[in-house]
């Protein structure tokens, strides 16, 4: 089976989830500047959870370019990384109305922690799906950067009983490790 | 990398960045004409905050025709536009609350400054993905409309603070010039 529709289907469930999110953002409390300071940091984690969707879609919008079988286990380990995705509005609800705090920012690592393993295993089954030899297999057989962000995570999550702040940070620093998608898609494409 | 999942997801988003808009608006208080007047304002700010919306949607029709390949570098171009595009419920939400002031007016201002900025990172990366002497490159050899839309964009940013409504009016007036949509590409196709 080809990846058509599994396609379109991701494309139209992470359009959704990254569009919902900024009904979670609260508007100012009046019209001046003074009104808008507070929102920050709502704002902020808006803008990471926005860019986090966008690298989990970009890095499947790669990885499925060069995918060419799937099958129903594939189907289901994209709907299994689509649950964990489809909780990121519902995050950014929480900090909206509980502020960051040591237990929002944990679940956030938490959640992210179960994309990335999602991620991994949509992988995995697309592996099993082609065999071995797949241009997915080929692509991703030297692939440090998923290890290193779900030991980010796993860190991160750790971090929080310590320091929330150190925590962002390595959220953060884990959306900068993916400013460049992974390449090896797009030089076996070409 | 064909372009084919970078239109499905932008479509996606920007209908749904469209239609949320309107829940924004809020039902006249009273069954009753003087009630529905009191929301006029509000609905020509919803209807202006589509119009630009829908501009960046036509532009990008129009721009992605020519586009055969995407890289890492046009994603993120991509991305960072409807990031800004997301914004626009937001702000007419605060135009509902705040009315036709200065803050939310010249924050309106931001965010097409924003997207025109993202607009032109995706027209250079995608410039780069297709190569010199691309249908892209050559359609997009020039900028006029865009650098007049752009200094009426930040030009509006600080005027919000003199009066919002000549804010108002400069948005209204840019809108009107991207009525027509962009020409370069029908030209080349």
């Amino acid at each position: 089976m080809n990846t058509q529709r599994l396609n379109s289907f991701t494309d139209g469930v992470i359009a959704i989830i990254i569009t919902i999110m900024v009904l979670s953002l609260p508007v100012p409390k009046g019209p001046g500047m003074a009104a808008l300071l507070p929102l920050t940091v709502l704002f902020a984690a808006y803008a990471l959870s926005f860019f986090k969707v966008g690298i989990y879609w970009s890095q499947h919008h790669h990885m499925l370019q060069v995918a060419r079988k799937v099958n129903g286990r594939v189907l289901l380990a994209n709907l299994f990384h689509l649950f964990w995705l489809s909780l990121i509005p519902f995050l950014v609800r929480w900090v909206g109305e509980a502020g960051v705090t040591r237990d929002t920012v944990l679940a956030f690592g938490v959640i992210m922690l179960l994309c990335s393993l999602s991620f991994a295993l949509l992988r995995a089954s697309l592996i099993a799906a082609d065999g071995p030899d797949s241009p997915v297999a080929k692509a991703t057989a030297r692939s440090r950067k998923g290890l290193i962000t779900i030991i980010a995570y796993v860190v991160a999550i750790g971090v929080v009983f310590i320091s929330p702040t150190a925590a962002i940070v390595i959220y953060f620093a884990v959306a900068a490790l993916w400013l460049v998608p992974d390449r090896r898609f797009e030089q076996l494409v070409s | 990398m064909t372009p084919t999942r970078l239109n499905a997801l932008t479509d996606g988003v920007v209908a749904i960045v469209l239609t949320i808009m309107v829940l924004e608006i809020k039902i006249p208080a009273q069954p009753t004409l003087a009630a529905a007047l009191e929301v006029l304002p509000l609905l020509a700010a919803y209807l202006l905050a589509f119009v630009n919306v829908a501009i960046f949607w036509n532009n990008h029709h129009h721009m992605m025709q020519s586009a055969h390949k995407v890289t890492g570098g046009v994603l993120w171009a991509n991305h960072s536009l409807l990031f800004c595009l997301t914004l626009f419920p937001l702000m007419i939400r605060w135009i509902d609350e705040a009315g036709i002031t200065p803050w939310p007016v010249a924050s309106f201002g931001l965010v097409l400054v924003g997207s025109a900025i993202a607009y032109q990172l995706l027209e250079r990366a995608l410039i780069a993905a297709e190569g010199e002497d691309s249908v892209m490159q050559k359609a997009l050899s020039h900028h006029l409309k865009e650098w007049a839309s752009f200094a009426g964009y930040v030009a509006a940013i600080p005027l919000a603070f003199v009066s919002p409504y000549i804010s108002v009016a400069i948005y209204v007036a840019v809108s009107i010039i991207w009525i027509i949509p962009d020409r370069r590409f029908e030209r080349q196709a």
